[in-house]
């Protein structure tokens, strides 16, 4: 291999990114080793150094073979390419672990409450037996079409009425889990935005009244652009035992829609 | 109005030579030999710059293996932009050779 190592180490002696080098090193000699190969196949008389010498020989001058290899393998085209390849790793990496973290802390505080009130949706004991009302039944409601919203998508995940009923009168607590998404990716502004709350007797819902009246109890953000959107938890108080169904307006002026609930659903309890 | 050397330069028969599939350097020198029948010899070391030239103009593509004998090898293939270049240069060849035969013999263009 002496003639062989001295040829490939002027060959490539001038390329100074060390693995373009090492891998043209491997490359030339492969080439080399399959002359040697075939001369020593063709003319068994040669001994392996003769064939290497000749195989070596049949390469060609190593110095201009230096000079263009050196310019075809410039250090910086190296370091470039392994730079660009960490960049693209980098920003692999920031694009599926950093912006979830980011939308994560950022909505940190509604994730948590509103988490916290999920947990307690099956709970009795969120709720107070006022007057020593009992709790009859609970109702999985089914909710209509979505409400759209001035760019806005509002549907309802979940919708629970539960029946309570005391010596005196008997009402209903409505619980619903809202979804909002917007193809705008913002968040929709709770709980201003919904502008009206009512049912078929003509019940008006006030905001912030037990008697009838409903209140906004949490909102999550899940993060502008996160697919999952935003999810908003609200409360209806004093629903007529007899109401068929009650229904949410969002939004003002003529931007509004209505998202329907119907009360009539099966029970559970 | 074809090129001085109708683009016939080493680099277009590298790719004319990889039209027929991927090879590694010493089997194109090998091929080039024999396609030329032995008319066509070239100092074997050259052929490397241009493979990597071609590599680098993204008209060949190449690929790394183990050899039978357990050294590593780099095989070139064809890109579709070489072979684009090579349709092209093909034809700036045959330009250009109609044009030489046509001075030799003292006639017309065909």
């Amino acid at each position: 291999m002496r003639d062989a190592w001295f040829w490939l180490t002027e060959a490539t002696e001038l390329i100074r990114f060390k693995p373009d080098k090492q891998a043209v090193w491997e490359e030339l000699s492969d080439h080399i080793q399959c002359r040697k190969e075939a001369l020593l196949h063709d003319f068994p008389e040669l001994t392996p150094e003769e064939a290497e010498a000749r195989a070596v020989a049949a390469m060609g001058d190593p110095e201009p073979l230096a000079r263009d290899l050196a310019r075809l393998h410039r250090p910086w085209m190296g370091y470039l390419w392994r730079v660009s390849q960490a960049l693209a790793v980098l920003a692999a990496a920031v694009l599926i672990v950093g912006l979830p973290a980011y939308h994560f802390i950022r909505g940190h505080d509604g994730l948590l409450s509103h988490f916290a009130y999920l947990v307690s949706w099956e709970a009795e004991d969120h709720y107070p037996k006022l007057g020593g009302a009992e709790l009859l039944e609970t109702v999985s409601c089914h909710a209509g079409d979505r409400a759209r919203p001035g760019g806005y998508t509002v549907s309802v995940r979940r919708a629970t009425l539960e029946r309570w009923k005391s010596e005196t009168t008997a009402f209903g607590t409505l619980k619903l889990e809202l979804s909002i998404h917007s193809w705008r990716g913002e968040s929709m502004a709770l709980p201003e935005a919904v502008s009206r709350v009512t049912d078929d007797l003509g019940t008006e819902y006030i905001q912030g009244s037990l008697t009838p009246g409903w209140v906004f109890y949490s909102s999550a953000e899940w993060g502008d652009l996160a697919p999952l959107g935003q999810r908003a938890a609200l409360m209806l108080f004093s629903v007529p035992e007899d109401a068929q169904w009650v229904e949410l307006t969002f939004g003002r002026g003529d931007k509004t829609d209505t998202l329907r609930v119907d009360l009539t659903g099966e029970a559970e309890l | 109005m074809p090129k001085n050397d109708g683009g016939a330069g080493i680099p277009t028969l590298v790719l004319a030579v990889l039209k027929s599939g991927e090879m590694y350097g010493y089997q194109i020198i090998l091929e080039l030999e024999q396609r030329s029948q032995g008319v066509f010899r070239m100092k074997e070391g050259t052929l490397y710059p241009v493979l990597h030239g071609l590599e680098r103009e993204k008209l060949v593509s190449a690929r790394e293996d183990t050899s039978e004998a357990g050294r590593r090898r780099r095989y070139y293939a064809l890109t579709r932009a070489g072979e684009q270049t090579l349709r092209d240069r093909e034809r700036s060849w045959e330009e250009y050779s109609r044009a030489v035969t046509a001075i030799l013999r003292g006639g017309e263009l065909t």
